[in-house]
């Protein structure tokens, strides 16, 4: 038995970083078509750009595997523009679709996240409306 | 080419970018080039705008926050290059693959005939349980058929020897008093009825001992499967 609790803890453990990670790259993605609805980015602008916005922290180099999918999936073009100092910059910026997809996953996530908070206040408030019952358990334990 | 790094830094960010590029491999070699590029670019403006240090502090720090050569790749390539990408643990992965094929298996197969005997034994205590449950009660009410039959007429069973020609039924000390005999036979013959039928009633227990061993069995093994399966799935998400 001792063996299957140990196991089902390090499961949920790696289950918790599993989903934190699924989290932040779905709303990474939705941050980068953000951030390049208000203007077109290279690489490195993006970053820091989303950085001083206060973007979840990782690693700069994990934007390029999702403007590459998003390059693939048209929502998002790009092109070499020559830079005055250093090599020229790759430039990214919504296409069309990517500008509704953009809006429309925006206009969700809002949804979501007031949705998310609700629920949030709610499961929180049920266990102050019931303080006996913590005081009963206590005194059980103390038996 | 140099894009005005200092040739120290040039070598650092040389380096960084031919374990990105060794780990394209596959990938077509335009695409592969616009890649290497497009991070050699970023290397080089992070690098600009970084001021504490100096240069070699300058561009470790870049690369850190740049991340592993791998960071960059993930969900460009096929799933195994990017799990293999993830680099110093490839042998580990290759050595517990060896050891499980070398150990695992043959302990698996005996694993399995453990479990298969547990099953075919706790099966064969059911059925042997039960066996000896029915066979007392249909004794235990032959017997007490035949008691009950010596007490209301002792000299049926005499013309049942009789008939026979031999002496099937005895007594034994019981020859002068077969009705006596009788309704001993009759207490005895009940006992063993409620002994049989108590050994009926108990067996549920076995039998859930055994469904619960079966359950026990199935989640392990439903567990173990949505574990490997969800293992495997992870890295088909971005």
């Amino acid at each position: 038995m001792d063996v299957r609790i140990l196991g089902m803890a390090m499961y949920q453990n790696d289950e918790i970083d599993n989903k934190i990670t699924q989290l932040r790259k779905g709303i990474l993605e939705l941050a980068i078509l953000s951030a390049l609805h208000r203007k077109a980015h290279y690489g490195y602008s993006l970053v820091r750009d989303m950085a001083a916005a206060g973007v979840l922290d990782l690693k700069e180099g994990t934007i390029y595997p999702i403007l590459s999918r998003l390059a693939k999936e048209k929502l998002v073009q790009s092109e070499w523009v020559e830079s005055n100092q250093g090599p020229p910059r790759k430039y990214y910026s919504l296409t069309c679709s990517g500008r509704v997809m953009c809006e429309a996953l925006n206009e969700e996530f809002r949804r979501l996240v007031r949705l998310v908070d609700n629920i949030a206040t709610e499961s929180v408030s049920i266990p102050q409306s019931q303080p006996g019952k913590r005081i009963i358990i206590g005194r059980q334990d103390n038996e | 080419m140099n894009n005005g790094f200092p040739q120290s830094v040039e070598k650092i960010v040389n380096d960084y970018l031919e374990r990105l590029a060794s780990r394209l491999k596959g990938m077509p070699d335009g695409d592969r080039r616009e890649l290497v590029d497009e991070i050699r670019s970023h290397i080089f403006e992070s690098y600009v705008n970084e001021s504490a240090g100096d240069e070699i502090e300058r561009i470790l720090a870049v690369l850190r926050r740049l991340g592993d050569p791998a960071d960059v790749i993930s969900s460009r390539m096929p799933q195994a290059v990017t799990r293999l990408g993830k680099g110093k643990r490839a042998p580990l992965y290759i050595l517990a693959g060896i050891l499980i094929a070398l150990l695992g298996v043959p302990l698996g197969m005996g694993a399995v005939a453990l479990l298969v005997g547990l099953l075919a034994g706790l099966l064969g205590l059911l059925i042997a349980f039960y066996g000896a449950g029915v066979s007392l009660v249909v004794a235990g009410f032959l017997t007490s058929v035949v008691s009950a039959i010596t007490i209301v007429a002792p000299g049926f069973i005499y013309s049942f020897n009789d008939a026979i020609g031999t002496e099937v039924v005895q007594f034994g000390p019981f020859q002068h008093n077969p009705q006596l005999a009788g309704i001993i036979g009759l207490i005895i013959s009940l006992i063993v009825i409620g002994l049989g039928l108590l050994m009926l009633w108990s067996g549920k227990y076995i039998w859930r001992g055994f469904r619960f061993v079966i359950v026990l069995i199935g989640q392990k093994v439903r567990s173990i499967f949505d574990h490997w399966s969800r293992k495997n799935a992870k890295p088909l998400r971005i």
